[in-house]
């Protein structure tokens, strides 16, 4: 039960299984989170993302397996692991018919802190949060209930927090200033665990990524290895003739070229360097293929699982 | 920790707990007003509307009726109690206050504090209006004392029962319905008018269940009249009724498997 530093795993989980009556959620999950990184669980909704934060945030027991939190075990010692984490949830877990201020309070006086003005005036200024203090959380934005969720959490200083979907809802500015507050938790050593159904937010913020889907781990890694494995754009042709069609569907054989369904259009799979994107459009003019355009598109999360299952298969 | 250490903590717990929710109240001032001013309109339409037609034996209708008007006043009340509890488990704030190291019990001693006060302030409200309809008491003051004693047990038992049931209800509608429900079978009791007017199968029903037993032993002090049985059974089925409610609470708020 000792705590140990260092480069220790801040999260290890092992086997972890949950159902709920019949229904498997988790089917044993494994992974481990580095003390002071951001580990991103990516996946569609209904993959069991919730299920897992909410084993290791101490509101579910699991039906097999262990995680333990800074050397506690999530089943064994909760309150050892309540001291060490906090839980920012997908609804966002504020009072909404409080003030920013006395929520804020309320958490401190409830973590029993010394000191809980100067803390809270100090997130206050932090968060962009003072000029907002004494207007209740019911009449913000999503944006900003997010905020202040967030500097909810950093009370007690946590070494550890949980983040189930931070930007899930919230309008592309909000969630880009989400993304920088995370950044910036990490930046100052605390270890974030957060869920997400955004690919990019998981390469923009993570340092290693694990794929969650139908409640197995289908991949792990950094953003790099990740990125080998996946694609990260699709090249779009948009092509006038079958012939032009063939040509290109043989051409980028080796870049898993597809028809999209219902067009000549042929779409191609790139890393998006522009060394690669040059290369594909070089080889259309050498063969002669008259395209009109092209487009780039960002792959989904389900082309990703399609990809990474096929990969598996072969 | 030492256990003066984790009273002291408890009582803090507690009390910001208590803080919460009556800054809720205030915000949702509509709500609280509802709940205050409702049970004194139902007195005047009792005592006006149908009073006149009441044969209960006492002098006045609302000599007869007061005591009913507190029940029901309680019972009233509750429904905040319900929404609140049930809207902090839906919404979201409950997982986070379960992720922390705090007593649990003490987001609901909040709860029920909270309709403590509520109850308090709007049980002066009808004893004044009553009053000033000519509501007459022969009560001493030991007899005052055990009056404030039983509606205190009442409230306090009766509040967390509510909290029980909200935190099995599934969404803060089917809390507050749960509500309506109890509402009504409050008036099948002896707050409004004598049981041996009612069909045997009902009757039965009436003059054994907690509401009557409550208000027969606050009527009979206010009268002046032989508390009798009514006293110890009022206590007995009260005092279970929060012992049970505590523990069900403790159980399902502690349960790591609430979702």
């Amino acid at each position: 039960m000792a705590l140990t530093k260092g480069n220790e795993a801040a999260i290890k989980v092992r086997d972890l299984t949950k159902s709920y009556k019949s229904l498997k959620v988790l089917k044993g999950i494994s992974f481990n989170v580095k003390r002071g990184s951001i580990f991103a669980l990516l996946g569609s909704n209904g993959a069991g993302k919730t299920t897992a934060i909410n084993i290791l945030s101490t509101l579910l027991i699991p039906n097999s397996g262990s995680a333990e939190i800074e050397g506690f075990d999530v089943v064994k010692y909760p309150n050892n692991v309540r001291s060490k984490i906090s839980l920012t949830g997908q609804y966002s877990t504020v009072d909404e018919l409080l003030t920013t201020r006395e929520n804020l309070t309320m958490i401190g006086n409830l973590l029993h802190l010394s000191d809980v003005k100067p803390q809270v005036i100090d997130l206050l200024t932090r968060f962009d949060l003072l000029e907002d203090a004494d207007r209740p959380v019911s009449t913000f934005s999503g944006g900003m209930k997010r905020r202040l969720d967030i500097a909810m959490s950093l009370l007690g200083n946590p070494s550890v927090i949980f983040l189930d979907e931070p930007t899930t809802g919230l309008d592309p500015k909000s969630r880009i200033s989400t993304w920088e507050m995370i950044k910036e938790l990490a930046s100052v050593g605390i270890t974030i665990f957060l869920t997400t159904q955004y690919l990019e937010e998981a390469e923009y913020l993570a340092d290693k990524i694990a794929i969650l889907h139908d409640g197995k781990i289908v991949i792990e890694g950094s953003v790099a290895e990740i990125k080998q494995i996946i694609p990260t754009v699709f090249v779009i042709l948009n092509l006038n003739n079958k012939t032009d069609t063939y040509k290109a569907l043989n051409i980028f054989s080796n870049k898993n070229a597809q028809v999209i369904e219902g067009t000549n259009n042929v779409k191609v799979e790139s890393n998006g360097t522009i060394p690669d994107i040059s290369d594909i459009l070089k080889k259309i003019e050498m063969n002669n293929i008259a395209a009109d355009s092209f487009e780039q598109k960002k792959p989904t999360l389900e082309s990703v699982f399609l990809k990474i299952v096929n990969n598996e298969v072969e | 920790m030492n256990i003066i250490k984790k009273f002291k903590y408890y009582a803090s717990d507690i009390n910001v707990m208590v803080k919460r929710n009556i800054l809720h109240a205030v915000r949702n001032l509509e709500s609280l007003l509802t709940t205050i001013m409702l049970p004194p309109f139902i007195m005047l339409i009792f005592v006006y509307i149908f009073g006149g037609v009441i044969d209960v034996g006492t002098a006045n209708y609302i000599d007869y009726l007061f005591s009913g008007i507190i029940i029901i006043s309680v019972a009233f009340s509750a429904s905040i109690v319900a929404v609140g509890v049930n809207k902090d488990v839906t919404t979201g704030i409950i997982d986070r206050f379960r992720t922390m190291n705090i007593s649990k019990s003490a987001i609901f001693f909040g709860h029920v504090f909270a309709s403590l006060i509520r109850n308090v302030i709007s049980i002066l409200i009808i004893a004044l209006l009553a009053f000033l309809i000519g509501f007459d008491t022969s009560a001493t003051f030991l007899d005052w004392l055990l009056i404030t004693g039983m509606i205190l047990l009442f409230i306090f038992s009766f509040t967390w029962m509510f909290v029980m049931v909200s935190l099995l209800a599934k969404s803060p509608e089917s809390a507050s319905g749960f509500s309506m429900i109890v509402v009504f079978t409050s008036y099948i009791s002896s707050a409004f008018v004598p049981t041996d007017t009612m069909p045997a199968a009902l009757r039965i029903i009436a003059e054994n269940q907690p509401f009557t037993h409550i208000n027969d032993t606050l009527r009979a002090l206010f009268l002046g009249n032989q508390v009798g049985n009514s006293a110890i059974l009022a206590i007995i089925w009260w005092v279970v009724i929060f012992i049970v409610s505590f523990i069900v609470t403790q159980i399902i708020i502690n349960s790591r498997n609430l979702r």
